[in-house]
């Protein structure tokens, strides 16, 4: 055991230490920053869900019954504040913009062939996914998270995470923006 | 480059990115102004039981009385620490204003050995106000000084009367959501039971407001959704402050038949245990188990199938402590854990009526636990 040891500091701010409230809520929020960032695209609004996410995590301390267990807790704090987000994002891009009003060259992230370009269309065919098939792919390929910490983090049973891969994967496979820039061995054999 | 990479590439700045400290330090000090959502479970709740002062617990309330002065008094607790020094551990937690002198408060939970369950005796009190975050602090010491060799003042005169008047409204507030703790059945509902209805949460609030005779408090809402979460007694505004959120997704069980039927085993075994022993039920506390006893216990247990080693672990005030073999007392099997495998024990009296020799305080530090045993093959020596 460590001082830097979630677990470990979890224990100490249960029984009152504030000063394990630090590196606590560092671990969490930038945990819950990458999250956010990757799937909502917007640092601002990601460090403003992070910040929300880490004050959720300590005052909520006292309930987590296994403090072995915190990142993946804090995981699924913080996939639940950025669902939210997602979802309130999609609404308010519906109703305000529906692509089906927008002009041909006004389609979002036209696919270039720079670097910048496959990555932009990467990212936009991942925010075409449903939200919790995106935050699939954000927990799997920016936290590294294996099939059960995924499902862990977004509540559900590792087989119906495994399958928003899949479908995650699948749906990407025939974007037609990533249909040149993205083969399908990646979409098949990634983990 | 692998398609792995590129999709990895394209999600890398965010990998990178991080909290600055300014931001940390924000988050910290906002959670620590507002409070824990819920009191831990982690001895609280029972411990407060027959203790004299009416609340102790992490009070979910950032209120502040305001003065003539403009001074600002946090209601959101008392701190009775254990050493003379900015940051020291808060023993016991913290304990609500109810209209007394912080000081006085603070002499009854180190009488109880609540403080520093290694002694009762109550040692020169001083009592302090952060500047920043307006917490009352007690520290002991006879040094009069040192609220000012810790930035910090003397607690203005009228406070007593301040935290009287709006003590009752704070503590009413809280206890709808559970006051000074969850039931087992929060608990076990997980976060639904967060939930509140707003409009019975305001009718409640505006009750408690008239009764007090309040003028000119009102119930407002911060947030948004259909969710009473949390609530807050704010001086300054002369309101109460609920917050609101979205439902919280409910918890869907879907853990193995197997591991289900295991646990509900281990909840039967243990609500037969607790039947059967009245001690369990009713104080709280087994204390020196007769050979017998123990060889019942594990009768029931082994009837229970458990066949998975499990932890038997004494949640304390704060420190998590294992049985050891020179442990006399057991406490109420409060809880269940289906995440770790660990049966939670609450003591239900003072840790220094638990504990009371120094000997079995060796065995004990902040946040270890020690020699777990584990079932069955319970190897407890009375």
């Amino acid at each position: 055991m460590t001082d830097d040891d979630p677990a470990h500091l979890t224990r100490r701010l249960q029984s009152g230490d504030w000063d394990a409230a630090e590196p606590l809520a560092r671990r969490a929020g930038n945990a819950a920053l990458r999250t956010a960032a990757a799937a909502l695209g917007d640092r601002e609004a990601a460090r403003d869900i992070a910040q929300d996410v880490a004050v959720d995590v300590l005052r909520g301390i006292a309930s987590l019954r296994d403090p072995g267990r915190f990142d993946a807790w804090a995981h699924r704090i913080a996939v639940r504040h950025t669902m939210t987000a997602l979802r309130s994002r999609r609404q308010r891009i519906l109703n305000e913009s529906p692509l089906a009003d927008l002009a041909p060259g006004q389609e979002p992230s036209a696919i270039d062939t720079t670097d910048s370009g496959e990555a932009a269309a990467i990212r936009d065919a991942l925010a075409a996914l449903p939200p919790k098939q995106h935050l699939a792919m954000v927990l799997r390929y920016v936290h590294d998270l294996s099939e059960a910490q995924i499902a862990d983090a977004l509540g559900c049973p590792e087989g119906t995470a495994s399958a928003y891969l899949a479908r995650a994967r699948r749906s990407l496979r025939r974007s037609p923006r990533l249909r040149d820039l993205v083969t399908a061995a990646f979409f098949g054999g990634v983990r | 480059m692998t398609d792995r990479d590129r999709i990895e590439r394209a999600l890398s700045d965010a990998r990178e990115l991080e909290l600055t400290d300014l931001e940390v330090m924000s988050v910290v000090a906002r959670a620590r102004d507002a409070g824990p959502r819920r009191v831990s479970r982690f001895g609280r709740r029972r411990i407060v039981v027959g203790v004299l002062i009416p609340v102790v617990c992490a009070a979910g309330a950032a209120a502040y009385v305001a003065r003539p002065s403009d001074e600002k008094i946090a209601l959101a607790g008392i701190n009775c620490v254990l050493t003379a020094e900015r940051g020291a551990n808060s023993g016991p937690g913290t304990a609500v204003p109810d209209g007394r002198d912080p000081v006085t408060i603070c002499a009854e939970l180190w009488a109880s050995a609540m403080v520093d369950r290694r002694t009762k005796t109550v040692p020169p009190l001083v009592a302090c106000v952060s500047q920043t975050a307006g917490d009352v602090t007690v520290y002991p010491t006879a040094d009069k000084s040192i609220c000012e060799r810790l930035d910090q003042t003397t607690v203005p005169a009228g406070y007593e009367k301040a935290t009287a008047q709006l003590a009752p409204l704070q503590r009413r507030v809280e206890r709808l959501w559970g006051g000074g703790g969850w039931t087992a059945q929060e608990l076990r509902a997980g976060e639904t039971g967060w939930c509140r209805s707003l409009p019975i949460v305001t009718e409640i609030a505006e009750a408690e407001i008239r009764r007090l005779r309040l003028v000119g408090w009102q119930v407002r809402t911060t947030g948004s959704g259909s969710c009473a979460v949390s609530g807050r007694v704010d001086g300054d505004m002369h309101s109460v402050i609920i917050e609101l959120h979205e439902p919280f997704e409910p918890h869907v069980d879907d853990r193995p038949p197997d591991v289900v039927k295991h646990e509900n085993a281990w909840v039967t075994a243990w609500q037969e245990v607790r039947s059967e022993f009245p001690g369990f039920a009713t104080t709280g506390l087994l204390c020196g188990p007769p050979a017998e006893t123990i060889a019942r216990l594990k009768v029931i247990l082994k009837r229970a199938d458990v066949t998975a080693p499990l932890e038997l672990a004494l949640i304390g005030r704060d420190h998590t402590i294992g049985f050891t073999s020179r442990l006399h007392c057991m406490g109420l099997v409060d809880e269940h854990s289906d995440e770790n495998e660990r049966i939670v024990v609450w003591p239900d009296a003072p840790l220094g009526e638990l504990y009371p020799t120094d000997a079995e305080l060796e065995a004990l530090g902040p946040g270890e636990t020690f020699g777990l045993p584990t079932f069955p093959g319970l190897g407890l020596t009375p």
